[in-house]
């Protein structure tokens, strides 16, 4: 029972700031401070934080996961809400291409060759795997952070064993 | 070999690579191709060609910053078998945090127009950062990969 509660938390909690951090990460100009995925990383980091706040002795991989469940949503629910954004561009007469303000995300290749939606497919698959591979730092640096008492001592050089 | 292992390094390999071919197909004039390059790391990264690398005369897919992210995964995971596995476990926590620290300052200082780096820096930032990360994300997938075929049984 235990177990199942913990997951419906972890699954909520994911399923929050990955719709959050999507839909923050997919609005022009204001997406821009996520440079190099440290908004994936704080998203996993978030999630562990929410997921395993009240648990003691978490491991790196409980961590890892949870961000990488974190990076999954948030990769498929930010091309979602940037394929939104950018119909609402189209429609508004807004260019696609225009760097820092919108990008063409899963509508920039739709149009690719002659089977643009298999692109697509392909686009969401990498973008995902991209989330939920930087999810997954931010879930360890939760974990390596709420270990904070295993923090070595530099002059006995204590190695951390998973 | 680990599955974890296996499934860490074959990601790596594939976004590292998508890294390069984007210039390459733009120099081939295959546009479609590199704009589905550009496009899967869109969302990640700014792609700003004044703070990107080139390859062939065309920026590449990803900043220099997220180049040397990714470059250090890939570095990583290939150092991994030779420097950490036959130690075990993980390295001290603090240290993936602190190599994360010079990144995110000489980002966020950039972004907010109080310093000006070079792509070298934004490089060396992103492989100090991205070279770590697998001696962390390894061990976690490969427990994870144990568990999981442990319940397939």
């Amino acid at each position: 029972m235990q177990a199942e509660v913990d997951l419906r938390r972890i699954l909520l909690s994911c399923a929050t700031v990955g719709l959050v951090v999507g839909i923050i990460g997919a609005i022009p100009v204001v997406r821009l401070p996520n440079l190099c995925c440290l908004w994936v990383i704080a998203g996993g980091f978030t999630c562990a934080y929410l997921s395993l706040r009240n648990t003691k002795g978490v491991e790196t991989v409980d961590g890892a996961i949870i961000g990488a469940i974190f990076g999954f949503m948030y990769g498929i629910l930010n091309q979602a809400v940037l394929f939104l954004i950018n119909t609402l561009f189209t429609l508004l007469g807004l260019g696609l291409d225009v760097r820092g303000v919108a990008f063409g995300g899963l509508s920039g290749v739709l149009d690719l060759h002659i089977g643009g939606v298999l692109w697509g497919l392909l686009l969401i698959i990498l973008t995902t795997l991209e989330s939920v591979l930087f999810g997954a730092v931010g879930g360890a640096l939760y974990a390596v952070v709420a270990n904070s008492e295993d923090i070595p001592d530099p002059r006995r050089g204590k190695i951390r064993k998973s | 070999m680990k599955a974890g292992y296996a499934l860490f390094l074959s990601a790596v390999a594939v976004l590292f690579t998508l890294t390069l071919t984007a210039p390459y197909f733009e120099k081939v004039g295959d546009e479609g191709s590199a704009r589905f390059n550009y496009e899967v790391f869109s969302g990640f990264c700014h792609q700003r060609p004044e703070r990107s690398f080139h390859l062939f005369g065309y920026k590449m897919a990803v900043c220099a910053r997220c180049f040397g992210v990714y470059f250090g995964l890939l570095a990583g995971c290939l150092l991994y078998p030779a420097v950490w596995a036959k130690r075990g476990g993980i390295p001290p926590g603090w240290l993936l945090a602190a190599s994360l620290l010079p990144l995110a300052l000489d980002g966020r200082v950039e972004f907010l127009g109080l310093w000006a780096g070079s792509n070298l820096l934004r490089f060396m930032t992103g492989l100090l950062f991205g070279g770590f990360v697998p001696f962390y994300l390894i061990p976690a997938l490969d427990k994870a990969a144990g568990v999981f075929i442990r319940r397939l049984r």
